[in-house]
């Protein structure tokens, strides 16, 4: 499909599958190299950035985020601003303020989250690259569920300059797309130092020297209560591995387990903070009683406008850092995340990878999701988490499919700034992997 | 009486503490502003660096250990003019803490700690119903300075600022733009519970709050009443204090690490920072080192500070007879001062003659000239350099010169000045005269050949 017939297409796909929240009305590629999106926490120019959030809705900034704008610079055109859960809190794309993604391989399912929509816009459109963000696991769970590739770079490798903040001492910047090629490709593009970004300056070049894996640890703790489906893909993952003459090892690395209660004191304290600054002034929506004093204004505006999610999160993060409970809860958390990247070093040391299914399940359907509790909806993320948290590149690739025919994902998780180990494993398993893409249709 | 003080200082920086926009008199509201100071979403601080370089002096002038490392937290309030509702400073490891200051040289005011914030907006009424916020103050760098409560009376309070400001203007350069970019709380109590009255300007305006403070907690206290921990605020118009919370009611900030800014190893940057004398110091001092009543060297060093530092200038000095100060006050000019130097002899300009090493006299050189000897010219070989038979040259000791420099050249026994030229292998020594040969030693010959030092110099009798 041309870039030409995929813009001229845009609407009526868009409709079916509703991968965007905000979408050119281009039907011209012009001069562009590549048609890419990216995830609505991403700030731009030309299109209305609200990050999930009906509290954004009407902020067009005055900026385009480093890395959409070295998209640019490389020829790329955005095409759209892909849904996703409120400020990325979710897993689902559920906890969206919008419309809600749906799932290319069987629409009655969820994209994942919280970069779902980047993941639908990845699997539906021929060539297409898209960018999304992970907080706790938001590039590899819906890159699971969608069957495409995902990659999260080590945190710092990609200015988060323009990025609406999440949990800004987790949030990282990476790449979707059905080509393995690609995440090395534009990894490449957003990569690299930007001085708007101190948290970017401190980072070693990006290698790309092909460097293969050759041993991948398996933690005993990832492989626990997993779906049969999930369990087989990976196990038949795992012997392909092996034909390929990498080592597996099974490990114990015991402080995964903590790694999720950690990132959700740390996730949602930085975030209550961020969420701070929402109070319907200087931008989004405004419409508030002017009569009112500022305090009840300020609580009016995000009352209404703020999704159930993002006012559990404000509550808990908010509690989590208040006198009294902060060393029994934030500071607690901080030493836990050190103890995580010290169980990864440990096992990095004599493995290139640690490796594991991405998520525990295939895409689960709407109406199930409906009925989960938010704290299984927390739970769903254990696998991913970790390595979130210890701020190590982290990739998940397609590796079977259910007998629900819904694809199944594994993630290796590298040391960091050690990008170069994942995407040539990716471009290796590209080789091997038969991929089924769904069928698309307008 | 307790009284202790939290005292915000804006720093003079060119650009805000987290962007680069101005920090200078803006055109109208809310046009020295940009993402980062609106706190629009996406954007994120940067720091400039010279608000730690500030901090660090400040914390030095107050005596504070600095801390080896620092950096900044989030402190989370709602309020108009707060842009993020979060305001960027410092809670664990600030730049300074455990100071002492001085008032008049006697009186300890032990200093808690100083760190560096972000300024907020401003918020401006208009009419009864309405107000407006300005954001050009928005991120402008502060350092807040908290005292223990070792101040005994309002009018120490108001002395102790003073002195302070006075001290902060001249170690940091603040332009003397009055006495209002000067934001203070006071914490005072009279009985057991302290009181805060919060964001008062001005010197004149503390002891008038804090005074006011005095006889309302005096007058509860004599008729039997209990003082409330509170928060009050200073009406400047009527003179009084007005509550604002009670204690219950204390705010909780919720304090995290900034996550978006790294940590700072500063104890390179402290040491190398070093501050000049305070204004305090120097009355001290002055009063000290000469027996001038501290009065009156403080009137002197309150009058301008260059002039007081006219007091460390000997008549020597001031007349030229003596090299400069370490600190040459602004706007002085003295004399240009001259210094001794050996003069050791005669050397040839011409052909080399016998080296006589003996001291016969001392001469004074202008001190901008660096030398170690001179010695008394003989001949005319270096005329074209202005130099001539009977000058004497200065010369700075040094083993090599480089090429085509003029030097003292020791040959064997013999001495002769002459310009000198390396040629790979070989050393020429070129007279500044046509009518004399040129020098050229090579191979073993160049053992013999010792540079003595380079001509730096001369004086010349006027014909």
């Amino acid at each position: 499909m041309s870039m030409k017939s995929t813009l001229e297409t845009l609407e009526s796909v868009n409709s079916k599958y509703g991968m965007f929240h905000a979408k050119t009305s281009d039907t011209d590629p012009g001069d562009a190299k590549f048609l890419f999106s990216a995830k609505d926490n991403l700030t731009s120019k030309d299109m209305e950035t609200c990050a999930g959030s009906r509290i954004l809705e009407g902020y067009f900034p005055a900026f385009d985020a480093t890395a959409i704008a070295r998209m640019r610079e490389a020829g790329g055109k955005l095409i759209g601003k892909t849904n996703m859960d409120e400020f990325g809190f979710g897993t689902f794309s559920t906890n969206s303020g919008f419309e809600i993604p749906r799932n290319p391989y069987d629409l009655e399912r969820a994209c994942g989250g919280s970069s779902g929509g980047s993941a639908c816009a990845a699997a539906v459109f021929e060539d297409h690259v898209s960018l999304g963000v992970s907080t706790g696991g938001s590039i590899c769970c819906p890159a699971s569920f969608c069957g495409v590739y995902g990659i999260a770079p080590t945190y710092g490798r990609v200015s988060r300059y323009g990025l609406i903040d999440y949990g800004n001492s987790l949030d990282k910047i990476g790449v979707l797309s059905t080509k393995a090629g690609d995440l090395r490709k534009y990894i490449n593009v957003i990569a690299g130092r930007d001085e708007r970004d101190p948290t970017s300056c401190v980072q070693p070049e990006l290698r790309n020297e092909g460097r293969k894996m050759r041993s991948v640890a398996v933690p005993k703790e990832g492989v626990e209560g997993l779906s049969k489906d999930v369990e087989a893909a990976f196990n038949s993952a795992l012997d392909e591995l092996r034909r390929m003459g990498i080592d597996v090892e099974m490990v114990d690395m015991p402080s995964l387990k903590y790694a999720m209660p950690a990132y959700y004191v740390l996730a949602t304290s930085e975030a209550s903070t961020n969420l701070a600054r929402y109070v319907g002034m200087r931008y989004g929506r405004q419409d508030g009683d002017y009569t009112q004093k500022f305090d009840e204004f300020f609580s009016g505006v995000r009352s209404r406008y703020f999704g159930d999610e993002a006012k559990r999160r404000i509550l808990l993060g908010t509690f989590t850092r208040m006198a009294g409970y902060s060393d029994r809860y934030y500071s607690k958390a901080r030493e836990i995340r050190q103890v995580v990247i010290q169980d990864y070093k440990g096992v990095l040391k004599d493995h290139d990878a640690v490796l594991a299914p991405t998520m525990p399940f295939t895409a689960p359907r709407f109406d199930d999701i409906s009925k989960m509790s938010a704290l299984d909806n927390y739970k769903a993320d254990y696998l991913t988490v970790p390595a979130n948290i210890a701020g190590t590149p982290h990739m998940s690739v397609p590796c079977g499919y259910g007998s629900d025919g819904m694809p199944i994902g594994m993630q290796f998780v590298a040391d960091h700034w050690d990008e170069d180990v994942l995407f040539t494993m990716a471009e290796d398993w590209e080789k091997e992997f038969d991929m089924k893409k769904p069928e698309v249709g307008a | 009486m307790k009284i202790g003080l939290e005292i915000h200082v804006q720093l003079p920086t060119k650009s805000k503490m987290f962007c680069s926009c101005p920090t200078t008199e803006a055109p109208g509201p809310n046009t020295h502003v940009c993402p980062t100071c609106l706190g629009m979403p996406g954007s994120r601080p940067v720091l400039n660096r010279k608000v730690l370089e500030y901090g660090i002096m400040l914390a030095k002038l107050l005596g504070c250990r600095v801390n080896d490392v620092t950096w900044f937290s989030r402190k989370t309030y709602f309020y108009p003019d707060m842009s993020k509702s979060v305001q960027i400073t410092q809670y664990d490891n600030p730049i300074g803490e455990g100071g002492v200051y001085y008032l008049n040289g006697k009186k300890p005011i032990r200093i808690t700690r100083i760190h560096v914030e972000e300024d907020p907006g401003k918020t401006k009424r208009v009419g009864d119903l309405s107000s407006l916020v300005d954001y050009n103050r928005s991120g402008i760098p502060l350092a807040e300075i908290v005292t223990e409560p070792d101040i005994s009376t309002p009018a120490e309070a108001r002395e102790f600022l003073g002195q302070l400001i006075q001290d902060i203007r001249c170690v940091i350069d603040i332009p003397g733009d009055g006495e209002r970019s000067i934001r203070c709380d006071c914490n005072i109590s009279v009985g057991k519970e302290r009181v805060e009255v919060k964001n008062v300007t001005g010197l004149k305006n503390v002891e008038r709050a804090l005074t006011f403070e005095v006889v309302r907690q005096t007058k509860i206290l004599k008729a039997g009443g209990k003082i409330d921990r509170e928060t009050r605020r200073f009406d400047e118009e009527r003179g009084v204090t007005i509550s604002v919370r009670k204690k219950e009611f204390e705010a909780d900030y919720g304090y995290i690490d900034e996550p978006d800014l790294g940590v700072y190893h500063i104890r390179e940057m402290a040491e190398s920072i070093k501050i000049r004398e305070s204004p305090q110091k120097m009355t001290v001092r002055l009063s000290q080192q000469y027996g001038i009543d501290q009065k009156m060297a403080k009137q002197l060093v309150n009058t301008s500070v260059t002039l007081a530092e006219l007091f460390d200038c000997s008549p020597e000095y001031l007349l030229g007879w003596q090299s400069a100060p370490s600190a040459l006050p602004a706007g002085c000019m003295p004399l240009p001062g001259t210094y001794p130097i050996p003069l050791l002899g005669t050397i040839a300009c011409g052909e080399p003659i016998l080296a006589q090493e003996n001291i016969e006299d001392q001469i004074p050189v202008p001190e901008f000239i660096h030398a170690d000897f001179a010695l008394r010219c003989k001949g005319d070989s270096m005329i074209g350099a202005r130099i001539r038979d009977g000058d004497v040259v200065y010369i700075r000791s040094q083993p090599d010169v480089e090429d085509g420099e003029i030097a003292a050249v020791l040959i064997g026994e013999e001495a002769t000045l002459k310009r000198v030229y390396k040629i790979p292998g070989r050393l020429q020594l070129r007279p500044e005269n046509p009518s004399y040969p040129v020098f050229e030693y090579a191979g073993s010959e160049l053992d013999e050949i010792r540079i003595l030092g380079k001509a730096v110099g001369f004086s010349s009798t006027v014909l």
